[in-house]
């Protein structure tokens, strides 16, 4: 992945209404519809899938990014 | 590698029934105001059709057929081949197709045989009814297919009650030498059978009694984002046929963001992929022939059209289908 944290992290938020998600960064608060939201955008944006377990394996979306990285090398 | 191509055969109809109960979304109990705007903005399913408790996917796709039939002006006794695909059927045994071989008035003479299959079920059977006229010569052939899926959702269950709906179809196929080569590809993994599984009840589990559909959704959207298109690109590329020249794309409706982003990576417009989710959600195997018929009825009554046809789920299943369809007979939508 080229794109830094920042611009993850951005793009996640974008996608997830506040009103939902009180720490959107914490995965533990989301609602199974956002995480689909979330699962589809990274597919749009970066051709990866990330499956239940791997998003349940994270806390925060720091580890997300990492498995994202992971995923792509 | 299931890539294949069958001649000979043409779709000449296609009908569907669907249960005038309507059910809406919005009525859902056992969830907060945010969290139902949000499920019927992804899944894109506001209302569904929920069957009687007396009816049966036998009984909608009776209807859907003998509608078709009476329009075709088939006589019964030259149909030679009726499959049902159900995973609801009457009884354990004996199939469906037996029993509408008999209500419909087929002769005794007829090959009757039933499909377990679901959300891809439409593709698996016309691929089953399709190689069979073709190999055989057989002239005229029925394929039904239905499911009234409510039946075995748990009602309080929020990951499958808001999504599926009932209803049953017919499409009728006759075994013409002049008709345009079938496409298709044909799919399986079996290692991920208990992502839609019905655990209890069937011979392996028989004293847990009656069991309910169970769906792992994360599972299965990352399945259909993985691998439907794919398995279209794959088979576009295999009958050679211009991208360009398909004119729609109909697709299982299983839920409005998976759709969408399927429709995204084949890169077509929204005009060309049909939706019947928002008004009758996810009505399981029956949904790619309730969409045409209620999507784009009148454009294949009178159009010479090419559609890819796309189903996923239970199985796991998947699998494509390119038809040329030119001026079906195509009865209005049917409610019962």
């Amino acid at each position: 992945m080229n794109e830094s944290y920042t611009e993850f992290s951005a793009l996640v938020k974008g996608l997830l209404d506040p009103k939902f998600s009180s720490d959107y960064e914490r995965i533990e608060t989301w609602t199974s519809m956002q995480s689909l939201i979330v699962v589809s955008s990274i597919d749009e944006h970066y051709d990866l899938v990330v499956t239940y377990e791997e998003l349940h394996a994270c806390n925060t979306l720091k580890d997300l990014f990492e498995v994202l990285k992971n995923k792509q090398a | 590698m299931a890539l294949f191509s069958i001649s000979d055969i043409r779709i000449v109809g296609v009908s569907a029934a669907l249960p005038k109960q309507v059910v809406s979304n919005r009525d859902l109990k056992g969830i907060s105001e945010q969290d139902l705007e949000l499920l019927i903005d992804t899944t894109g399913i506001e209302n569904r059709r929920i069957a009687e408790k007396e009816t049966c996917a036998s009984d909608l796709c009776f209807a859907a057929a003998e509608k078709l039939l009476n329009e075709l002006h088939w006589k019964r006794d030259e149909i030679d081949v009726l499959i049902f695909v159900t995973q609801t059927p009457d009884f354990q045994v004996p199939g469906n197709s037996m029993l509408l071989q008999e209500k419909l008035g087929l002769p005794t003479t007829c090959l009757a045989l039933d499909v377990n299959q679901g959300c891809a079920g439409y593709v698996y059977g016309l691929s089953v009814l399709s190689a069979m006229m073709s190999s055989s010569g057989l002239k005229k052939g029925l394929l039904l297919v239905g499911d009234t899926i409510t039946k075995i959702i748990d009602g309080s269950d929020n990951s499958t009650a808001p999504i599926f709906s009932d209803a049953g179809t017919a499409t009728a196929l006759e075994f013409d030498k002049n008709a345009k080569a079938l496409y298709y590809n044909l799919q399986t993994n079996g290692a991920k059978h208990d992502a839609i599984i019905v655990k209890d009840g069937g011979a392996r589990n028989q004293s847990a009694g009656r069991g309910s559909l169970a769906m792992r959704g994360h599972d299965i959207f990352a399945f259909g984002l993985k691998e439907v298109a794919s398995n279209i690109h794959a088979l576009l590329e295999y009958s050679k046929i211009d991208p360009h020249g398909i004119d729609y794309f109909v697709l299982h409706q299983a839920n409005m963001l998976l759709n969408e982003s399927i429709r995204k990576k084949l890169g077509v417009d929204k005009e060309k992929v049909p939706n019947t989710l928002t008004k009758y959600g996810n009505t399981s195997c029956a949904t790619i022939p309730v969409t045409m018929v209620s999507e784009i009825n009148k454009a294949m009554r009178k159009n010479d059209l090419n559609l890819v046809m796309s189903g996923f789920g239970v199985g796991l299943s998947w699998g494509s289908v390119i038809v040329n369809l030119n001026g079906i007979i195509c009865p209005e939508l049917i409610e019962l």
